[in-house]
């Protein structure tokens, strides 16, 4: 071992190397102040090793970023531990980066002969903030991609050049495949490349003069090792600790993915850019135009900080110096935490919208998480037409947009009155009131009332609402209904209803040989219960063809009971009703949707309404 | 580099200590804890990254072969047992991605002598070629290395190291063909599902 170490010494000079800047003598001796350049250079290792490893399994394209990182995140071996350091250790760089140069501007460690070394520390600075802008974007969800949206547009801002630098960095005028491949490139290559060629500079510069010393007399020198390397260990192993605690705590995200056709209104950047994204939200700043906000005044505060040196050399400079970069910290750190504020505990209206914003977003990211996880996978098209194609993710929306104002759920706030029955709560995600057993046991029994919303229609459809309300489905219900309420009839009502609700075959639905089943059949095509008979039978009336018989039951009436409350039905309802349901001989006040909606619209809100969508069984979601 | 020392012996006052010889004795204990907190910095990511490198080793196989795949209808054998090449379609997991009906390789199909369906895997078992069916040597010969087969899938030469992989057939409902179909590893005597 040793004549290899001789060998190899002889030809490289590598005892000098490793004693020179092991036993380097660092004036004053050895400080917890002097941790910040080691933990730096330690995270970046840490990102380094991780990214490596992220890029073994990182595909930079529109329709495989997104799914590439799920896959690290919750397929790929520890993939979470390693992307959620990586996540992690980026922005702790911000930080540890900040702290490092705080140090060097009050222990005055800038000034000459320091002064191309504390410009090779701003530059690293700049490349880090790169790295982590470029950084944001890859994963290619919801929340990367609007916000990294924001940054290019500022680009644009630039004086001149700025359209173009912002056509090259997205690699076109949209984004798309080549944005990821560009800021891949730069990510993984070009500005770590920058960052490795200017840290050794850094790192040789910094050997040159060796350490700053606040105050080299207040103790003896001692050497690099062991007492400041164990102080940089210590400091790197509490980050360590410190970003392990993080990954099992929060871990990092993955929302939604990007979607230019879904806004995103939870939309922020990285919060160590949040100052100056509520700073270019202040109306004066606004007024003075991007360019100022964004580009010229961070400029010119970036000018000052790189003058400091000569400025130090004025007499007062380096108070100044010491002032100004406090200010600086401060103003940035009031408008952080003025943005936090407002965003999570101010109680105004665009507050509220944010985090019910923010609620959604984690939402839709689960769920897109939870489709990609299901036995159907991620089709070749991309995860991007999991939720496109999700009725319990569509169905809510559409519901929103198109139904809710005249199905008033009792939980909302509107100015006119319901003009239908309700269907689903305001936030409904789970099971929908319509087409329930309830639901039936209501039309059955309590037409009226079920239907009263009906009476506050105006209009060309208030003659059809009246007539239903009058109509021979309302009489039979006020005739026939108390007879089902009868005790003795109690076990035929639950069988008429469960036959009925059997033809919507729901994944609940009793199957057809059930016992209630065929009572209820019965029942539906004769009238006569345990104790009396209806006035009129079900099939007197209405059209059934139970599925998966030859024979329909009976035909050419309406109301149409075929499939009742099930996908066909529903969606052949939601598009015509009057002539799907009601026809000739019935009345159907609800507007045809055929025209608004399309068929893909249509399928998911019918889905959404009977529940046909895909669950993660319980305890299978995502776990870290 | 080793130019550095000299010129910082010159700038930065003498080290008042001695340097380290008089350490190793009264600090040894710091020495091993520095050595021990540096490693453990820089071992945990090391090794942390190295497991999710290796994550195709650790990770349980999700196949994609194995199972049975419908391939044709028996109408489509011919019956004098002149081989038939057919492609294996079936649902495929890459990664991320599931690929449904995807081709996952091709198959020949044969009646044999007592009239039963015979499948062999498409794929030399010397380094993975695909193997053609010479009609008028009434031989399967693979074009790369010339490895080659009589019909009943023995090898008529020393270059593959065993014979032609067979897969399981299986006729259902009397007319569907199916096969289960999987890919053995290239160049060993043994045939191994890969
Ligand atoms: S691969 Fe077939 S002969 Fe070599």
């Amino acid at each position: 071992m040793n004549r290899f170490i001789d060998w190899l010494d002889d030809r490289t000079g590598i005892k000098n190397i490793i004693h020179g800047s092991l036993f380097e003598p660092v004036p004053g001796g050895a400080r917890w102040r002097y941790v910040w350049g080691s933990t730096l250079v330690f995270t970046f290792f840490l990102q380094v090793v991780t990214g490596i490893c992220l890029w073994m399994a990182y595909s930079p394209s529109a329709q495989t970023a997104w799914e590439s990182v799920y896959y690290i995140q919750y397929e790929m071996t520890l993939g979470w531990l390693i992307r959620g350091l990586h996540h992690f250790a980026a922005q702790a760089m911000v930080i540890l980066l900040v702290f490092h140069l705080v140090q060097v501007v009050i222990d005055g460690a800038y000034k000459a002969p320091r002064e191309v070394n504390f410009w090779l520390g701003l530059i690293l600075m700049q490349i880090v903030l790169g790295l982590g802008l470029t950084g944001y974007l890859l994963p290619w969800d919801q929340k990367g991609y609007y916000a990294t949206q924001v940054a290019t547009e500022i680009m644009r801002a630039a004086p001149v050049a700025g359209p173009y630098i912002q056509k090259l960095v997205q690699g076109g005028s949209e984004y798309g495949h080549h944005t990821l491949t560009r800021f891949f490139a730069l990510h993984a290559g070009i500005l770590p490349g920058l960052l490795v060629g200017f840290l050794v500079l850094h790192l040789a510069i910094f050997r040159r003069h060796g350490v700053h010393a606040k105050d080299p007399d207040r103790a003896p020198a001692a050497p690099f090792w062991p007492d400041q390397v164990l102080r940089d260990a210590v400091a790197c192993l509490a980050v360590l600790a410190g970003l392990l605690g993080l990954v099992l705590w929060k871990g990092s995200e993955l929302s939604a993915p990007a979607n230019p056709g879904e806004p995103f209104s939870a939309a922020r950047p990285e919060w160590y850019y949040l100052f100056l994204f509520r700073f270019l939200k202040f109306e004066w700043v606004e007024h003075l135009g991007l360019a100022f906000g964004a580009i010229y005044l961070p400029g010119i505060l970036m000018l000052i900080l790189v003058l400091m040196p000569l400025i130090a050399k004025i007499r007062g400079g380096h108070a100044f110096n010491v002032v100004y970069l406090w200010l600086v910290l401060a103003g940035a750190g009031g408008l952080t935490g003025l943005a936090l504020y407002e965003d999570w505990y101010q109680d105004d209206e665009d507050s509220r919208d944010f985090r019910a914003a923010v609620a959604t977003a984690h939402r839709d990211g689960k769920r897109a998480v939870a489709l990609a996880h299901s036995p159907s996978g991620i089709p070749p098209e991309g995860a991007i037409t999991l939720l496109r194609n999700d009725p319990l993710t569509q169905g809510p929306k559409l519901f929103r947009n198109y139904c809710i104002d005249c199905h008033q759920p009792e939980d909302g706030e509107f100015e006119i009155p319901p003009q239908a029955p309700m269907l689903a709560s305001l936030d409904a995600r789970g099971p929908v009131y319509f087409g329930s057993r309830d639901w039936i046991r209501k039309v059955l029994t309590d037409f009226a009332n079920h239907f009263a919303p009906l009476a506050n229609i105006e209009g060309e459809r208030a003659e059809a609402a009246e007539l239903i309300l009058e109509g021979s489905m309302a009489e039979w219900s006020s005739a026939n209904g108390p007879l089902l309420n009868e005790p003795a009839n109690a076990d035929d009502f639950e069988a008429l209803v469960e036959f009925l609700y059997a033809q919507s075959m729901r994944s609940d639905a009793s199957p057809p040989d059930d016992p209630r089943v065929i009572r209820g059949r019965e029942i539906f095509e004769t009238g006569a219960l345990t104790q009396g008979e209806f006035d009129s039978a079900c099939i007197d009336c209405h059209a059934m063809h139970v599925v998966g018989e030859e024979e329909p039951l009976s035909e050419d009436m309406q109301p149409i009971l075929t499939n009742y409350g099930g996908n066909d039905w529903l969606r052949a309802f939601i598009a015509d009703p009057q002539s799907h349901y009601a026809g000739e001989y019935g009345n159907n006040a609800m507007p045809a949707f055929a025209g608004q909606l399309s068929p893909h619209d249509i399928d998911m809100l019918a889905r959404w309404m009977t529940g046909d969508y895909y669950l993660p069984p319980e305890g299978d979601a995502a776990t870290h | 580099m080793n130019s550095d020392a000299p010129a910082m012996a010159e700038e930065s006052p003498p080290a008042s200590n001695p340097p380290h010889h008089d350490l190793p004795r009264r600090h040894f204990v710091l020495h091993v804890l520095t050595l021990a907190i540096s490693s453990i910095v820089a071992l945990v990511p090391l090794v942390t990254g190295l497991i999710f490198v290796l994550d195709p080793l650790l990770r349980k196989k999700k196949s994609s072969g194995g199972e049975f795949v419908r391939v044709t209808s028996t109408s489509a054998i011919p019956p004098n047992g002149t081989p038939m090449a057919f492609i294996i379609r079936a649902d495929k997991q890459d990664a991320w991605n599931k690929f449904p009906n995807s081709e996952l390789g091709s198959v020949y199909l044969m009646k044999n002598e007592a009239d039963e369906i015979v499948c062999f895997n498409a794929r030399c078992p010397h380094l993975g070629c695909t193997v053609d069916y010479k009609s008028g040597k009434d031989s399967f010969v693979c074009p790369c290395h010339d490895s080659a087969f009589k019909l009943d899938g023995t090898r008529t030469n020393a270059i593959p190291p065993r014979d032609m992989d067979t897969l399981e057939v299986e006729v259902r409902d009397d007319t569907e063909v199916w096969v289960r179909f999987e890919n053995f590893a290239a160049g060993t005597h043994d045939k191994k599902p890969v």
